[in-house]
């Protein structure tokens, strides 16, 4: 009986694989040979593909992240933890690649690896303020309190983000909001998004399936040893 | 009388008492403000020891201490707001007091305004006489900044005070969390400030006020929405 399911979901997830794989590829094959090179920047300019898109992929996360927290103080159940904290971790990835490639980039552009820019402050705010959430997800044993404590933190996350959105808006910082592209590079740019955001959405979707399969072998340790 | 009037009277009458208990708790016992006051004063002798610049480079410097060592020494105040509720067995009977949420978060955050004002009375005038700068050349602007950087940084440090109250070996998940959250507020009022010292009240400086009151709506709004489940145990 369960053959028949376990074998289809092995070829699922073989055929997902493979299409992220190909679109991946092809992602990083457009950005290499398919866009033009950046007449004042040259070669770096090409990270900019890449800083996007994590960049795009941690804020949708962020936001994601937020919405399941909304979703599990109201409906509390706590698969919508699980859907949260696999956001959370995908969205600090995110937010960490983004923060290494953007000063990679400012190196190249500007001459500094950091500059004091409130975009990038309000960045590097929310890689702390989710290393702090994390940390504190990881001091609660109960997994409802673990799951309401970490659920409303989530939401203060995503108040931050509308600083971060307008902040450039605002100040007319150094960095670039929507700068001019070739065709080229505006059609490299959003196969790298699209192709980094289903990347992302997958290993959203394993990380939430470990979490559900870890909570799940907990429970089952707790009732084959009760004490 | 009208129902809703009624209300409203039963929870201003409940928020007068909860911000009078806890004013008489800290002025019988008194053992939070005077460590928070004394914390204050201790940094701002050990950072005017350090700097010896000129007045421009001197206003930018002292502008973002003062702002940091406000909110560092007031987390003394947040930490206990209900950390202390929980240690004296008090935290079952509010939960028992038919009280409405809402009334309990602008309690605890009428009273860590007040501590952060009190601290600001005390911390002012020592930056004035310690680093000579004209900190009160400007007293509504200076008053008005306060306002909301003592409202945002009380707004965010009760929830966050809340929540990790309940947490068990919470260590300083208070300061871990409060400061990343507070950052936007903090750069804001030491550009404030910095920009009132130099006297340049231009676009700019109407902007960081724009961002504070957003800061301040922001987390108050999520705060009177979230505080309810914060409470749950």
């Amino acid at each position: 009986m369960r053959l028949v399911p376990r074998s289809l979901s092995f070829v699922v997830h073989l055929c997902v694989t493979a299409i992220l794989v190909a679109a991946l590829a092809l992602a990083l094959g457009m950005l290499f040979l398919y866009a033009p090179t950046e007449a004042t920047m040259g070669d770096v300019q090409r990270i900019l593909y890449l800083h996007v898109s994590v960049a795009w992929c941690g804020l949708a996360a962020s936001v994601a992240m937020g919405g399941y927290g909304l979703l599990y103080l109201v409906r509390r159940q706590l698969s919508y933890d699980h859907w949260a904290q696999a956001t959370g971790e995908v969205s600090w990835l995110c937010v960490t690649l983004t923060l290494i490639t953007g000063s990679f980039w400012a190196h190249e552009a500007w001459g500094v690896w950091w500059t004091w820019e409130p975009r990038l402050m309000s960045s590097f705010v929310l890689w702390l303020l989710y290393a702090g959430i994390f940390l504190t997800r990881g001091g609660i044993d109960d997994v409802h309190q673990r799951a309401r404590t970490g659920s409303i933190l989530a939401i203060l996350a995503v108040v931050d983000i509308p600083l971060i959105v307008m902040a450039t808006r605002w100040f007319r910082g150094v960095h670039p909001v929507a700068p001019r592209m070739d065709d080229r590079m505006h059609l490299t740019l959003l196969v790298a998004a699209l192709s980094f955001t289903a990347f992302f959405a997958c290993c959203i979707y394993q990380r939430r399936r470990q979490l559900e399969l870890t909570e799940r072998l907990a429970d089952l340790s707790a009732r084959l040893d009760p004490f | 009388m009208n129902r809703s009037v009624l209300a409203v009277i039963q929870a201003l009458q409940q928020f007068r008492c909860l911000v009078v208990k806890d004013l008489l708790a800290e002025l019988r016992l008194r053992r939070v403000w005077p460590c928070m006051l004394l914390l204050g004063l201790l940094l701002v002798l050990l950072i005017e020891m350090q700097i010896d610049l000129p007045d421009v480079a001197k206003y930018q410097v002292l502008s973002g201490f003062f702002w940091l060592i406000v909110f560092f020494a007031g987390t003394f105040a947040l930490e206990r707001s209900f950390a202390s509720e929980r240690e004296e067995g008090c935290w079952r009977t509010l939960q028992l007091y038919p009280l409405p949420p809402s009334v309990l978060f602008l309690a605890k955050v009428t009273v860590n305004v007040l501590a952060l004002a009190l601290l600001e009375c005390c911390l002012i005038p020592a930056f004035v006489v310690f680093s000579n700068i004209p900190l009160l050349a400007h007293p509504f602007c200076l008053v008005g900044i306060a306002s909301l950087a003592n409202l945002g940084c009380a707004v965010v440090g009760v929830l966050v005070s809340a929540l990790t109250a309940s947490v068990p070996h919470k260590g300083n998940l208070l300061a871990l969390l409060l400061f990343p959250l507070i950052t936007p507020l903090l750069v804001g009022a030491a550009a404030l400030t910095q920009q009132m010292l130099l006297e340049e009240f231009t676009e700019e400086w109407w902007r960081w006020l724009q961002v504070l009151g957003l800061f301040v709506v922001l987390f108050f709004t999520v705060g009177i929405l979230v505080f309810e489940f914060i409470l749950e145990d």
